[in-house]
């Protein structure tokens, strides 16, 4: 769907991008990771024009994005920037219609279409769409910042740090909606962070980024089990483990209850690092998993994940 | 109650000079308008009154909430009363030509009554600008002011008095459009390129020249335009010129301003005098084969007057477009630009409307210089407000020269307060203020 070839940027002597290819496939969500100042907002916005590259191609759905009008890639591509950027004289409403508005739709389908995203990355209408950008907390701008993008149903979305600015929990709530909004959009995703847990969290694949250069792009857990140079495992540093577990469902780790039921309980739908985490706290050898209706199912053992985070 | 140390300390400064005032003379009665007189305070006189302004005086610190503008305003009806009431008092039984000047009491209790409503407390702040005009509205009315000298002065000139107000707010108003039909978009050029930084400088420089010496050079040039140049022919060139340099434009901006340049400022002289003519008292007489001196272009008069406002009033228009486009934050116009909008989309959609708040200052800015240095057109015969100014003092008769002045202050403090207003709505509309 994205395809870079040889990508570089210079701005002066200064090379921000030194050669970047890389292949976004479509319902992807590939994040791209990295030190702040490795070009990752750079690479992303030579997709929709804003940044034009010194040389090489950035390819869209197969065509060269400098065949296109600026502005109708770019109305077709949604984009959370870095800062949300909501214009602050616009109410939400009006934040949210500004792409449909610019292609040209027909009021009663716009406004409707508005509400529907609100609705749908948590916001009732109702009590939102009068409002204006200063009246609201970080977490819900970020949340207008994201319907804003999906306003006019674009096939690709481009997202800067979207869940930079609000404290963890928010961001983890946050990252849950993505999660469960993307099951069911599947949506082309580039998505730019420097959290190494949310790139885990919400990837299909990993673009590890250094100085201008792409230092390593897989599936997370095969960046966690083997990376490929020294940068990406310094990078990743000691934490690994604990992230491969992220990344492992519950589910194929449970086995038997044989009589008694351990104390501690995580959900059947969690990851092994919930199960990790908790039997860390309570100091235990096994915890109990247990269904919607909260019936226990079955255990795992601390065993069996300290050897899946071990495997190679 | 409220203890001392919680009391306003504005207001109480304001309450001792308004206390202190009416211990000094009001009223100078003269016999005529040019011999001196002798100053005669309130409590001779209207002993009643002065002391209910006392009294009001004393109770004033005292008070919050609606009670504070409420009892200012009531002061300031008292202040109006009581000078007239003595003006009259003192008048009776004298001649014609007799005067009742106004004395440093009835000046300083103005002073207090402005300290009084600018330190007026917070939650008392909103009435403030509803019961002060009202209540010098209705000492108008019931003509408190009007055995007063500069409102003789005044009533004497009859209708010449209001056709000199009307001409000076023609004159001045004029000036501010043109100001801003030119200023925005040099503001806009000078936002959107450090190649037009120069459009700052040359606007802050034009302020500085002093209106006499403009007047100076400008008096020939127009005088030859106004006779050996038709309507017609300029309007010709006005448009041959634009034209020329919108065409270059697309070359090179700059030679684009060249031609511009001189273009523009015939356009702002013609376009001065028609917009005064239209607006102005006197009527607008248009043939094209005419010379422009038929259309008011004269090298003295109302055309080199709103000539030369218009280039003072370009600084603060701007300055203010200038600023308030560059304090657009940047967040908000890369959001723009990755939305899909044109840059014509940009300006008009989120540029202009952050900016707005900040130009309509700019505005006001202007707005509020003009009218006060509109008084200078009296100089070249244009007249306006500055007529008896200039006569006051030719003729050495202070009251003509508040004949001049309190009307500018008036206008311009309600033009100041009118877009304060508008402003407040403004932003208000925008979602930019609570
Ligand atoms: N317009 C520009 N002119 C000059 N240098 C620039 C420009 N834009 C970016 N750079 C430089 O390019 C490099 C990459 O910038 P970029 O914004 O892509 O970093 P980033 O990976 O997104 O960092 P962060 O995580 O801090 O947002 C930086 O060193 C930056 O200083
Ligand atoms: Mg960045």
């Amino acid at each position: 769907m994205i395809r870079f070839e040889n990508v570089v940027k210079r701005y002066g002597d200064f090379e921000a991008l030194r050669g970047v290819s890389l292949e976004v496939a479509q319902g992807q969500v590939v994040v791209l990771l990295g030190p702040s100042g490795c070009g990752k907002t750079t690479l992303l916005r030579t997709v929709n024009r804003l940044v034009e590259p010194s040389e090489g191609t950035v390819y869209l759905g197969g065509e060269d994005v400098r065949r296109l009008k600026p502005e109708e890639l770019r109305r077709g591509i949604g984009y959370v920037i870095q800062s949300i950027g909501l214009f602050p004289h616009m109410s939400v409403l009006e934040n949210v219609l500004v792409v449909p508005r610019l292609l040209g739709w027909e009021r009663s389908r716009r406004e409707a279409r508005a509400r529907e995203m609100l609705r749908l990355v948590g916001l009732e209408p109702a009590v939102f769409a009068s409002r204006y950008p200063r009246e609201l907390s970080g977490g819900q701008a970020q949340r207008v910042g994201l319907a804003r993008a999906l306003a006019a149903d674009p096939a690709v979305l481009l997202m800067d740090e979207p869940f930079g600015a609000v404290d963890p929990p928010t961001r983890e709530r946050l990252q849950d909606e993505f999660l469960r909004l993307q099951a069911d959009l599947k949506k082309t995703v580039l998505f730019v962070t420097h959290d190494l847990e949310e790139a885990v969290k919400l990837a299909d694949r990993i673009c590890l980024m250094n100085h201008g250069k792409v230092e390593q792009y897989d599936e997370p857990e095969t960046l966690l089990r083997d990376p490929k140079t020294p940068f990406v495992r310094e990078f990743i540093g000691p934490s690994r483990t604990l992230l491969r577990l992220s990344r492992i469902p519950l589910k194929g780790l449970i086995e038997p209850l044989n009589g008694k039921v351990p104390a501690a309980s995580v959900p059947l739908s969690a990851m092994a690092r919930e199960a990790f985490s908790v039997l860390l706290a309570q100091g235990a050898r096994s915890v109990a998993v247990t269904d919607e209706q909260g019936r226990a199912v079955g255990q795992v053992r601390l065993e069996t994940l300290l050897r899946v985070a071990s495997e190679d | 109650m409220l203890r001392l140390r919680e009391l306003n300390p504005v207001a109480l400064l304001a309450a001792g000079v308004g206390l202190l005032s009416l211990a000094l003379p009001w009223i100078t009665l003269k016999p005529n308008r040019l011999l001196e007189g002798t100053g005669v305070g309130v409590w001779g006189l209207e002993p009643g009154l002065a002391a209910a302004l006392a009294a009001g005086w004393l109770a004033l610190p005292w008070l919050r909430r609606a009670a504070y503008p409420l009892l200012l305003g009531l002061l300031t009806l008292g202040w109006a009363v009581l000078a007239g009431a003595v003006a009259g008092d003192l008048l009776e039984g004298e001649s014609e030509v007799a005067r009742a000047s106004l004395a440093a009491g009835f000046w300083l209790t103005l002073l207090a009554l402005y300290s009084a409503s600018v330190g007026a407390p917070p939650q008392a702040r909103r009435w403030i600008p509803l019961t002060l005009p009202l209540a010098l509205l209705v000492a108008l009315l019931t003509g408190s002011f009007r055995p007063l000298a500069p409102v003789v002065e005044g009533a004497a000139y009859g209708e010449q008095f209001g056709l000199e107000a009307w001409r000076h707010l023609a004159m001045a108003s004029s000036a501010v459009v043109q100001a801003l039909l030119v200023g925005i978009p040099l503001g806009v050029l000078a936002a959107r390129s450090a190649r037009f930084g120069w459009v700052l400088s040359l606007s802050g420089f034009l302020q500085t020249i002093p209106s006499l010496a403009l007047f100076g050079l400008l008096l020939p040039i127009l005088a030859q335009l106004g006779q050996e140049v038709s309507l017609g022919l300029a309007l010709g060139v006005i448009a041959a010129g634009l034209f020329l340099s919108r065409l270059l434009w697309a070359t090179s901006p700059s030679l684009g301003l060249v031609v511009a340049f001189p273009v523009g400022l015939l356009a702002l002289v013609l376009g001065g005098t028609l917009l005064f003519n239209l607006v102005g008292p006197e009527p607008l007489r248009l043939e094209l084969s005419q010379p422009l001196a038929a259309a008011g272009v004269r090298g003295i008069g109302a055309a080199p007057a709103v000539l030369a406002l218009s280039l003072y009033a370009l600084l603060p228009v701007v300055i203010s477009t200038y600023t308030g486009l560059r304090a657009v934050p940047e967040a908000a116009r890369d959001a723009g630009w990755g939305m899909g909008m044109s840059s014509r989309q940009l300006f008009w959609r989120v540029e202009l409307p952050l900016a707005s708040p900040l130009i309509l200052e700019g505005i006001r800015g202007a707005l509020v210089l003009t009218i006060g240095i509109t008084t200078v057109a009296a100089l070249i015969g244009a007249r306006g407000l500055g007529y008896f100014i200039l006569q006051g003092v030719q003729s050495g008769a202070s009251d003509m020269v508040l004949v001049g002045a309190l009307p500018v202050i008036a206008l311009a403090l309600l033009a100041d307060g009118l877009l304060r207003g508008i402003g407040l709505a403004l932003r208000r509309r925008l979602g930019l203020l609570a």
